[in-house]
């Protein structure tokens, strides 16, 4: 077993400009991350900053050997898995939501899930943001890892210091969660995949 | 297979997340199954509208606003100390003398990090193992190799 960060000596001093590198080839990144969870550019930013101000502080147990982004996300993610907490949005298992291996989900509780806020049909990447803020946070998280960031169930099991039994769930339970969503809101343009089939 | 099966199994079967024989079973199923072949469909629909969502774009000064809150916290973090009396009261008696010296001086001072400077890191050194960079949550060792 081997720890995700470097355990360095304490004589080893972290190099300040490295960090600033860093941050600027991944902030753009990090923050798209952000965007997709949060569904707020004002949020996303809040995150982002304080994702990276964390990082900062325990940048000496950053591995070089591994990817930066992924440090990132993985920071980024257990922030605002504390945040939606907080917000006291975490309920006691639901029949609804409570998974299989037992863990606990939030309640669908995002104000901007509201489909008549601002979103028109044919506005695809609106509605799929809608569609996103429409799963449980820690189903969507799972989601956006697989789907807009194209990782391994491996990779997002690891970000998200979970197993791969829990990431499948939520991903499963996710996606479905968000395909009833856009039927339900968008019935144009997410069921005519179904009509074209005999 | 049956189509519960396949159901269960659709989202990992569009991530290639199961194992070879799994995967025929569910080809071999949805070419028989029309109703899965749909649900295998809308599946893969999602996951591909998905990967095609455009980046967002932070905005035009949240670069300069977050490296300027990063650079802001290296200079407020104080290191963590055990506070001891003795020790208190000795910082104290320096820091008296250090007054006294100081007015008695003329002491050239650096002024506060300019904005090009690098982030400085020593004030944070001391928080070494206080912490964990993941806000309460264990930190979980993970498997060599990854990721
Ligand atoms: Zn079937």
């Amino acid at each position: 077993m081997q720890s995700l960060f470097a355990n360095p000596t304490q004589t080893q001093r972290p190099d300040p400009a490295a960090f600033e590198r860093y941050m600027r080839d991944s902030h753009r990144q990090v923050y798209g991350l952000a965007m997709r969870l949060t569904g707020q550019s004002s949020d996303a930013e809040d995150l982002v900053q304080e994702a990276y101000i964390r990082a900062f502080r325990f940048f000496f147990r950053y591995d070089p050997s591994l990817p930066f982004t992924s440090w990132m996300y993985r920071i980024l993610t257990n922030i605002h898995i504390d945040h939606n907490r907080r917000k006291g949005r975490v309920k006691a298992s639901s029949l609804d939501h409570a998974g299989s291996d037992g863990e606990t989900a939030w309640e669908v509780a995002d104000e901007s899930s509201s489909p008549d806020k601002l979103v028109m049909e044919g506005e695809l990447d609106d509605a799929l943001q809608l569609g996103l803020m429409a799963m449980c946070p820690e189903f969507r998280m799972a989601v956006v890892l697989a789907d807009v960031e194209g990782m391994a169930y491996e990779e997002i099991a690891d970000v998200m210091q979970t197993s791969i039994g829990t990431v499948r769930s939520r991903i499963h339970r996710g996606r479905k969660q968000m395909r009833r969503y856009l039927e339900r809101e968008f019935p144009e343009r997410f069921r005519e995949v179904a009509r074209e089939l005999p | 297979m049956n189509c519960r099966n396949f159901k269960a199994k659709v989202a990992h079967y569009v991530d290639q997340e199961l194992s070879g024989s799994e995967m025929i079973a569910m080809q071999h199923h949805c070419r028989d199954c029309s109703e899965c072949a749909c649900e295998l469909k809308r599946e893969q629909e999602l996951k591909s509208m998905l990967a095609s969502l455009q980046a967002p774009q932070p905005s035009a000064e949240f670069e300069s606003k977050l490296f300027d809150a990063v650079r802001a916290q290296g200079n407020q973090v104080q290191p963590v100390r055990i506070w001891r009396p003795w020790r208190t009261a000795a910082v104290a008696a320096i820091a008296g003398a250090a007054i006294v010296f100081g007015a008695l001086q003329t002491i050239d001072r650096k002024p506060a990090l300019a904005q090009s400077d690098p982030i400085d890191f020593s004030a944070d050194q001391a928080v070494q193992g206080t912490q964990d960079p993941f806000g309460g949550t264990p930190v979980v060792t993970v498997s060599s190799g990854q990721p």
